[in-house]
């Protein structure tokens, strides 16, 4: 799996995080430091939503629930208790984790479809429950949250966004090298023979679904602190579509494709926004189209298989070389 | 839903394990309420022996394998293996003591390779890294996989081949009793004569007691030790491999006759 051009991608994917951060060292204009808060924010979203749908194989819709749980949870303890905003944010992640633990106690009983489902209900509920509960959470008018940083806001975030997104990967790296890498994709490939081989395969799955919630939480709680504002329209619909889209564009199941998709969308994002929010989603729905019908890896697809092109012609393997009959000498 | 009670005692080391008898005693399985699929099956896998059933369609054959995997609803009867009742077990109990099982439908995980397949195989035992490590390789020596398949995707593979190593993942445990649903099931007789031929030869090599449900009758009247035959969810026929390769002709126009007086009877 550790083949060259798997680096090369991995090495691609890093240099874009960096070019991100390096713009906004460069050109420190306060439209392209926005933007490149908004590449981490949903980077954290895009990357953390992949490693639960596209390498452990649970199409979780709760994932922009979790992240507006986050914000709320960190808004609100930072206001009512007068935490610091940096450990609020903090404990709004461990508030959406233990969420994550407790909707997918529930949720991941169900396979497939079923669960992609409970998690929309899940979602749908705690939207509803925001706009509706207005004398807690502010209603559709949102909540107020404390800044982090005094001073230089953003450049300050872009450096934090950096340095959270770093963490993810160097994580998720560690936890792909590990057994859990082969566990997850296991339990996404075929999970009832995993079961039948002795996987705990739900107790993966809640464990996963957790580790997620808390990463969807901590960028749920960056955002806020960011904007100094929650609302629930954060929890859309819309938002958790734009995520998928994006891991979708870049690349499912790959560790660099959540990088590319969001830096694609960001960039429609950056040269469409004069002109109004919805030829932003527009022009990224045409994009998700043309992926999906000509692109099935996306983005990271298309980059292995140039790659692929420079690379000397491998040795095919083929039904002509059957497996040793017993008694043949072995090859090695 | 049927209770599937956690047996600790099950997780022992396999470790210095012997083979011992399989024995199915008036077994019975029931998908829904008074619709038995199997009425009281008796069948007895010695060790270290190749014990086949076969029947005609419908009879209850993968359904009985199923029964003893732990896999189907068991409304009555008792499995033991050596003494042991393992009746209603979960499959990562049974695999813990011994008993392994090689569903028919592709159960490999296309995207890893066979290496990593063949770990997952070990999973029970995944902190004994060195056990696992020895394992893996004594599996691959014993089924002469050629080296250089061992790190390829699992799903590249042929289907022959994927057959084999499913048997060695399966292998991995050091299982004392094998059982095998239908191993060559949709494989060119050419692939399906060297899976035969390695599962000919896991009694001799490796001590392994093999359950074997096949509709390919002759290919597998051939390796196999034991015979027994199934019609409608009941024990039809029984005998030695030879005895029932004799009779072949008989008993299969006997299931002729049966499948029209069952469609007669339902």
């Amino acid at each position: 799996m550790r083949s060259n051009p798997e680096k090369l991608k991995l090495l691609f994917a890093a240099l874009a995080v960096v070019a991100a951060a390096a713009l906004a060292y460069l050109i420190p204009s306060p439209t392209v430091l926005d933007a490149v808060v908004y590449f981490f924010y949903f980077l954290m979203l895009a990357a953390s939503w992949n490693l639960l749908a596209g390498i452990c194989g649970q199409m979780s819709f709760a994932h922009m629930a979790f992240c507006v749980t986050g914000a709320y949870v960190a808004a609100s303890t930072a206001n009512v208790l007068g935490l610091p905003m940096a450990a609020a944010v903090v404990v709004g992640a461990l508030a959406a984790a233990c969420a994550g633990l407790f909707v997918g106690i529930f949720t991941l009983r169900f396979r497939d479809i079923t669960f992609s489902l409970a998690t929309f209900a899940f979602a749908g509920v705690l939207t509803s429950w925001l706009i509706g509960a207005s004398d807690i959470t502010g209603g559709s008018n949102g909540m107020s949250a404390p800044p982090i940083f005094s001073g230089d806001q953003a450049r300050a975030f872009v450096w934090l966004g950096l340095a959270l997104s770093v963490v993810f990967f160097a994580l998720q790296w560690l936890l792909l090298s590990s057994r859990w890498g082969i566990l997850m994709r296991a339990v996404r490939d075929r999970e009832p023979v995993a079961r039948g081989l002795g996987v705990k395969a739900t107790h993966l799955k809640v464990a996963v679904f957790a580790y997620t919630a808390f990463w969807a939480g901590l960028a749920g709680g960056y955002f806020a602190a960011y904007t100094e504002y929650v609302t629930p329209t954060m929890a859309g619909l819309e938002n958790m579509g734009l995520v998928l889209g994006m891991v979708i564009v870049g690349g499912i199941g790959t560790v660099a494709g959540p990088v590319l998709g969001t830096l694609v969308f960001r960039f429609i994002d950056f040269f469409t926004r004069g002109y109004g929010g919805e030829y932003t989603v527009f022009t990224f729905a045409l994009i998700l189209l043309v992926t999906m019908l000509f692109l099935r890896d996306g983005a990271m697809g298309l980059i292995t298989a140039t790659l692929r092109r420079f690379r000397a012609p491998q040795e095919r393997w083929h039904a002509a070389q059957p497996a040793a009959a017993p008694g043949a000498t072995p090859e090695s | 839903m049927i209770t599937r009670p956690r047996r600790t005692e099950a997780a022992a080391k396999p470790s210095g394990r012997v083979p011992v008898d399989l024995v199915a005693t008036g077994l019975r399985v029931a998908y829904e309420r008074d619709v038995e699929i199997l009425r009281g099956v008796e069948i007895t896998a010695a060790a270290r022996r190749i014990s086949l059933v076969i029947g005609p369609n419908g009879a209850g054959k993968s359904t009985f394998l199923k029964a003893v995997a732990g896999l189907a609803p068991v409304t009555g009867g008792l499995v033991t293996l050596g003494g042991v009742d393992i009746t209603r077990w979960r499959p990562r109990d049974l695999l813990a003591h011994g008993v392994a099982l090689v569903p028919q439908n592709g159960t490999l995980f296309p995207a890893m390779t066979v290496r990593e397949n063949l770990q997952m195989g070990g999973w029970l035992r995944r902190r004994e890294k060195a056990w696992l490590g020895e394992s893996i390789e004594a599996v691959v020596n014993r089924f002469n996989l050629p080296r250089h398949l061992v790190d390829r995707r699992a799903g590249d593979l042929s289907g022959g081949q994927q057959k084999l190593v499913e048997i060695m993942r399966s292998m991995i445990m050091t299982p004392t009793t094998l059982l095998l649903d239908e191993p060559t099931a949709g494989l060119s007789p050419k692939m399906a004569s060297q899976v035969y031929e390695q599962i000919a030869a896991l009694p001799g090599d490796l001590g392994v007691t093999v359950l074997l449900v096949d509709q390919n009758v002759r290919s597998s009247l051939a390796i196999s030790d034991d015979v027994y035959v199934l019609a409608m969810g009941l024990n039809n026929d029984r005998g030695t491999a030879r005895d029932i390769t004799e009779r072949l002709g008989e008993i299969t126009a006997g299931w002729l006759r049966q499948g029209v007086s069952g469609a007669v009877k339902s």
